[in-house]
């Protein structure tokens, strides 16, 4: 289908080739059939592990196969593309199918058994169902962000009810007044500093984000001359919703589901903050004469044109446009040449985290290349602060880092 | 009708009479008495100082015409105008 918009006279149009490709995200809450589909076909305790291979085998395959999308759409017609409703219902689709397939996982998990699963599942195959449960959590934390960013009440409901699987409520504030905020500078607790391992990344961001989620509150609610110990602290409002949903599943289908809630709660901001920790990598942004930081500018996000992501994840990897206007639609997002790139997707680049290693063979490189090889404009962790200085600081370039000294 | 200023980026407006209750600021409220790091309630990327009087509000600056606190105060000295243009 065309969008078309009139400009002084001319008519442009444009054709969105992803148009029909972004029913897929809502394929990802269908995870638990496939696991039950592949289990009743071949009786194996595997089938019950598909969720992180689809993430993390299959989504990285897709990506380096099926390769780049540079496609932008023109700007005469962002705003006609953003009025398409099309576009956000096939994000609402996400929510109720999130929401079956966790109860169907608790059902499981409580020892039920359905058509195909005569037996309740072992230990073994109950861990794997909940890592399956913890990705499709993990990119709910996704569908949430895309509609927390909105401007109409309706999706910003949307988003807490897609956060009730992890318990993760406040990520909606914290994301949109603090994250946004500060990004790309060291205040920021969700953006990856260079040399930071993703395993000290963890504790920083969710402690961190936390605790800002929970001041911002503090201080719209003390304006407002009361305490922040109410159901209108929006942190309190959107965990009552894990409260209800984790509480309901728990009277239905016994305590015993709880350790596997937790688990999979865990792997779904797990995934949501490794997304994090990489998206700003190493990127700082300069303080003005004013105090203030300087606006944030494309050059503070890395970027992927992989398609598999994309279409998966709402194109958040075209993170630079979406900083620059955090409330546009994600159909309208576009890809900045002058913004850094990664190798492959988000998902492939998850992987790499793991070995921190490997991570900074193939960042840290990109990361001086990008900043010209000057080491004061990166946000730089102060444990490898000494190490990084001697190694790359004053003359160090993108070729020293290269020859791997 | 109270005075209006425009969120650069999002476009959200805040109107003097109505104020911004939820986020603290009941009706009637001054934009000027308002925290000048306060975040715009829509996008969270301006602050109150970046915001306009909307009469001077031409259009958005999201397709990288950054229009910042800083930005209009560079182009009030090159223009040699007051700090308000």
């Amino acid at each position: 289908m065309t969008v078309q918009a009139t400009v002084d006279g001319r008519v442009i149009e444009w054709t969105d080739r992803k148009r029909y490709m972004w029913i897929l995200g809502a394929v990802i809450p269908l995870i638990p059939m496939v696991m039950w589909g592949l289990y009743a076909w071949t009786d194996s305790t595997l089938a019950w592990y598909f969720g992180p291979v689809f993430v993390f085998v299959l989504i990285p395959l897709f990506d380096l196969i099926a390769g780049l999308d540079p496609d932008n759409p023109p700007d005469e017609v962002l705003e006609a593309l953003e009025e398409d409703r099309y576009y956000r219902w096939v994000t609402f689709a996400f929510i109720p199918l999130q929401l079956a397939g966790f109860i169907w996982g608790a059902y499981l998990l409580g020892g039920g058994t359905l058509p195909g699963i005569e037996d309740p599942l072992t230990v073994a195959q109950k861990i794997g169902l909940a890592l399956g449960l913890g990705m499709v959590a993990g990119i709910g934390i996704n569908t949430a962000h895309e509609l927390g960013h909105k401007k109409e009440e309706l999706e910003r409901w949307f988003a807490r009810i897609a956060l009730a699987q992890t318990f993760y409520g406040h990520f909606y504030i914290e994301h949109n007044r603090g994250h946004h905020v500060r990004v790309a500078t060291p205040e920021d607790p969700a953006s990856g500093r260079l040399g930071e391992t993703v395993w000290e990344f963890m504790p920083r961001t969710v402690s961190g984000s936390l605790r800002s989620a929970w001041g911002l509150e503090k201080k719209r609610l003390a304006r407002l001359g009361k305490k922040p110990w109410t159901l209108k602290n929006d942190l309190i409002n959107a965990w009552a919703f894990s409260v209800v949903l984790w509480g309901a599943l728990t009277i239905a289908f016994g305590v015993e589901i709880l350790p596997y809630l937790v688990l999979q709660g865990v792997v779904g901001i797990w995934l949501l903050e490794s997304v994090n920790f990489l998206e700003h990598y190493g990127m700082k942004r300069a303080k003005l004469e004013s105090g203030r930081y300087e606006r944030v500018r494309p050059a503070h996000s890395w970027n992927s044109n992989n398609i598999g992501t994309n279409v998966l994840l709402y194109h958040l990897q075209r993170h630079s446009d979406h900083h620059a206007n955090p409330t546009r639609r994600y159909q309208a997002l576009r890809d900045f040449k002058e913004a850094p790139a990664l190798p492959t997707g988000y998902a492939g680049m998850i992987v790499l985290t793991w070995l921190p290693p490997v991570w900074r063979k193939v960042m840290d490189r990109r990361v001086l290349d990008h900043l010209d090889g000057d080491l004061e404009r990166a946000n730089l962790h102060p444990r490898v602060a000494a190490k990084y200085q001697r190694r790359y600081g004053n003359h160090g370039t993108a070729s020293t880092i290269e020859a791997g000294v | 009708m109270g005075a209006q200023y425009i969120c650069p980026n999002c476009e959200y407006v805040y109107d003097e009479e109505k104020g911004h209750p939820r986020e603290g600021w009941p009706a009637g409220t001054a934009f000027a008495d308002i925290d000048p790091d306060w975040t715009c309630p829509d996008c969270g990327v301006r602050e109150q100082v970046d915001f306009l009087p909307i009469e001077q509000f031409v259009r958005n600056d999201q397709d990288g015409e950054v229009i910042s606190m800083e930005t209009r105060a560079a182009q009030a000295v090159e223009q040699g105008t007051g700090v308000d243009q």
